[in-house]
Formats: C-alpha cells, structure tokens, sequence
C-alpha cells in the first residue's frame, strides 16, 4: 500500500495516482486501444473454437446416430447446472467492473470472490461428475475408447468430440480463473479505481468469452439428439 | 509529460467523465440492468432445456416423431439470444464505441464462412458426384484404427484385427466375462440394462434425431459383416426401425 498524502489530506489509494502511458494522447485512448486489443484476441479465440464446431458438423452431418447416442449418455443436469454456474459468474465479474468504475473496492473484491468461487465449481462439476466416470467407464475418444455398450462405429469421434470441445472450453476456464485472480491481487492492492479499471475489463471480456462459448457447447452437446 | 498536463479539460480523478457525463462512451452499466440481464440468460437456459425435455417426453408419450432439425434450430436459436444479450450488455458492445462491435460481427461473419461453406461441400457432394452419395453422406466404416498407417498418431496403437472400436471394446467385454456364450449373455444382459438406463433404445420412434432431417442413401457398406453374430445382427437391424433407412438397403450385403 502506498501512503501518499491527496490535496483532500487522508491516505490516497494507488489508482488515484494512475497516469496513462506518455506515448498516448490521454487514459481515454489508452483504455480504448487495450480494450480494441482485447476484442482483436477474443476474435481468434472465436476462430479456435470454429475449429471444433465445424468439426461436430462435420462428424454430425456424417454420423448422425452416433452423435444421437453419444449425447444420450450426457447428463442434462450436470450441463445445466454447469451453464448457471458460468451465467452467475459473468454477471459478478459485470459487477465486478461497475464496481471498479464506481470504487466500491470492498464489493470489487467480493465480486471476483464469486467469480473464481463459480470457476471452481465449474471445473469440479466437469471433471468430478463429467470426466472422471465417463473415462473410467470406457467413453473414450479415438483410440483410447473402451466402452462395450455403444451402438454405433463412430461414438468414438463423438467422445473425441467432446473431450476436446469441453476439454479446451475447461482449459479457458482455467486460464480465465487464473487471469481474475491476477486481477484480485491487483485489487487487494488498490491498484484498480475509475481512473485505473482497464485490466479489469478486459480480463472480464475474456471470461464473458467463455461463457460465450459454453453458451452454444451446451445445446449442441447435452440437449440436441 | 507537458503534453498530458498541458489536457487541462481532463480531471484528473476523473478522467472518463462519469461524474460529469461528458464522455458518453465509458458507460457505467446500471446494476439492474445486468441483473434483469442474468435473468432473462437463466430464464432462456431453464427454457431451452425444459423445451429438449418436453420433445423427448412427446415423442415418446405419443409415438410421434419429431424431426431432427427442429430441436436443432430451436436450441439453436436460444443460444444465439443468449449470446446476444452476454455480448451486448455484459461485454458492453451496445454501449462501446462500434469499432469493437465492427470487428466482432466481421469475426462472426468469417465464422459464417467457414462453417457455411464446409456444411455446403460435405451436404452438396453427391449432387456432383452420384456415387459418393452412398459412402458420403453415411459416412465411412470406422475401420481405419486397426489399419495403423503413418507414426503420426494420438494414443495407444492397439490391433483391433480390424474391427472398428466398438466391436473391439464389445469383444473384450465378452472376453472378460467367461468368453463365447456365456460373455455374449453377460453382455446382453448388461447392454439390455445399459439401453434402459439411457433411453438409447431403437424401438419404434422414441429418440428424434438427425437422421430424420437429412438424406440418407443407405447403411455404410460392409459395418455388420462377420464380426457380429447372425442373430445379433438381426436384432439389430429390427431395432433399427423409425425411419433410420437401414431396412431398406439391408440388402446391401
């Protein structure tokens, strides 16, 4: 904590003293240009993800009994609850930057709390409930595949499918997690305020993300037959 | 550092303008707005998944089937407002400046491409070429694990004496279970359970699927042959009955 004396008097927190980088105009431009930054990354991420969904097309398209009778051994439950866990998150870590922009610090913190305490669950949820039972039972993709109960050739590629949808899904999951709680170490510094909320922001653009992309695996995986 | 003093408009404990509302383009969203928002997501997802619930449970209590696509382009179409509405109100798109929207619509667009384009190849294949409707649009045999071509591979090599994986897993669990009748009846029974537990089971229209929705030129050649007892086979091609066209070409082979 830095104990600068304000012209107000009192201990001023760090963000108070944010300047901007000398090589911008102002925050403003600054501000813009992370978050344009942000938008160019979260871009790419859409275009991994395409990867995937072409490929359950494909494979869909091609195997459609297979993809009926591998998504009849998901259990809808574990995904619905799994997409309100990662809807709850992203509206906390919204609030997490009105929080920022407004310096309510305390309710800044409590807000990325739940956030990390969702990915959490939702990371356990999937491998406790999801992953662990299916591998040990055989549901396997590709050549690892060791399930005498299927019915078609192809449930393998749907089990390959699926693990690397989900599979790199969770992999951001973990990867936002770890981002927000950089963020809330900055935070329990003082470091974010209205004149300081960038990485904030962007580092909730990248968990919306997320949530952006479990919003259509979920339908496609757990609830179309 | 004259240069960023020298922005006398720029209050310096607030450089946005939030107090001042003079920069429109930094907007603080209303918390009741986010939360009317979380809402409206878990009232969508709650709908989508009560909708896919309520399709099975039609289709089975009143022996009707329903076609593929429209579950299909019902979950669809939720997704789509949901992501909508995360993407305009929680990543703030409606409120930012329109670059960033601009580069995520082309980002979509580009998405719309690929996707488009690869679904219009494989679907519009056998308009060219009549022979490869049979093979395309059902797919392959599944048979290429046993036949282990190249080095670049992920996973164990396991000889599968040419049976696709299914038949391999299948095999080894009567192999397990005291082999030849007795390991088939253990897995009769365990299959007839399994079938139970999951609803996978093809009598009459139970399950809606894709099939229903696409073409489909016949059974994938060869997929039974040998590997699977006689009787077994039957039972399944009687299984196989709700318009899932494997009747029909059972005279393939």
């Amino acid at each position: 904590m830095t104990t600068m004396e304000t012209k107000t008097g009192g201990k001023s927190m760090p963000w108070e003293s944010y300047h901007h980088e000398p090589h911008w105009r102002s925050a403003s431009d600054e501000f813009d240009a992370a978050k344009l930054g942000m938008w160019l990354f979260l871009t790419t991420e859409v275009l991994l993800f395409a990867g995937i969904f072409c490929a359950y097309a494909i494979f869909r398209m091609l195997y459609p009994e297979a993809f009926a009778n591998g998504s009849a051994l998901l259990d809808v439950k574990f995904g619905f609850i799994n997409t309100v866990v990662l809807l709850v998150s992203s509206f906390t870590v919204a609030m997490a930057v009105r929080c920022a922009q407004l310096n309510q610090q305390f309710w800044l913190k409590v807000n990325i709390y739940i956030t990390l305490f969702c990915a959490a669950l939702f990371v356990f949820i999937k491998f406790t409930f999801e992953y662990i039972p299916k591998w040990s039972e055989g549901k396997r993709p590709g050549a690892f595949f060791d399930y005498p109960f299927a019915h078609h050739p192809a449930e393998p590629l749907w089990w390959a499918v699926y693990y690397c949808g989900t599979g790199i899904h969770a992999l951001h999951v973990l990867i936002g997690a770890g981002l927000l709680t950089w963020v809330l170490v900055r935070a329990h510094k003082g470091i974010y305020g209205p004149k300081n909320y960038t990485m904030v922001e962007t580092s909730a653009l990248y968990w919306h993300l997320v949530d952006l992309v479990w919003i259509f695996l979920f339908p496609l995986l757990y609830l179309i037959h | 550092m004259t240069h960023h003093q020298a922005q006398t408009a720029i209050d310096e404990l607030d450089p946005h303008g939030f107090q001042s509302e003079s920069h429109g383009d930094h907007v603080i969203v209303d918390w009741r707005v986010l939360l009317a928002v979380l809402l409206a997501l878990l009232f969508f997802t709650v709908l989508t998944t009560a909708a896919s619930a309520a399709e099975r449970w039609i289709a089975h209590e009143f022996m009707v089937t329903i076609p593929g696509w429209i579950s299909v382009v019902g979950a669809l179409t939720i997704a789509v407002i949901k992501a909508t509405l995360v993407s305009m109100y929680f990543m703030q798109l409606r409120y930012d400046k329109p670059l960033n929207a601009i580069v995520f619509v082309f980002c979509l667009v580009a998405l719309a491409i690929f996707l488009g384009f690869s679904a219009l190849d494989l679907g519009a294949r056998d308009l060219v070429y009549d022979y490869k409707g049979g093979v395309l649009t059902v797919g392959g045999n599944a048979q290429s694990v046993g036949q282990t071509g190249g080095h670049a591979r992920l996973g164990p090599r396991v000889n599968t004496m040419n049976r696709n994986m299914v038949e391999y897993a299948r095999q080894k669990f009567i192999d397990e279970h005291g082999g030849g009748e007795v390991g088939l009846a253990a897995w009769k029974a365990e299959m007839a359970r399994h079938d139970a537990k999951h609803g996978v089971v093809h009598e009459g229209p139970v399950l809606s699927d894709a099939n229903r929705s696409i073409r489909r030129t016949g059974i994938t050649p060869h997929l039974y042959d040998e590997s699977v007892p006689a009787d077994e086979h039957a039972a399944h091609e009687s299984n196989a009955g709700g318009g899932h066209g494997d009747a029909d070409s059972s005279g393939d082979h």
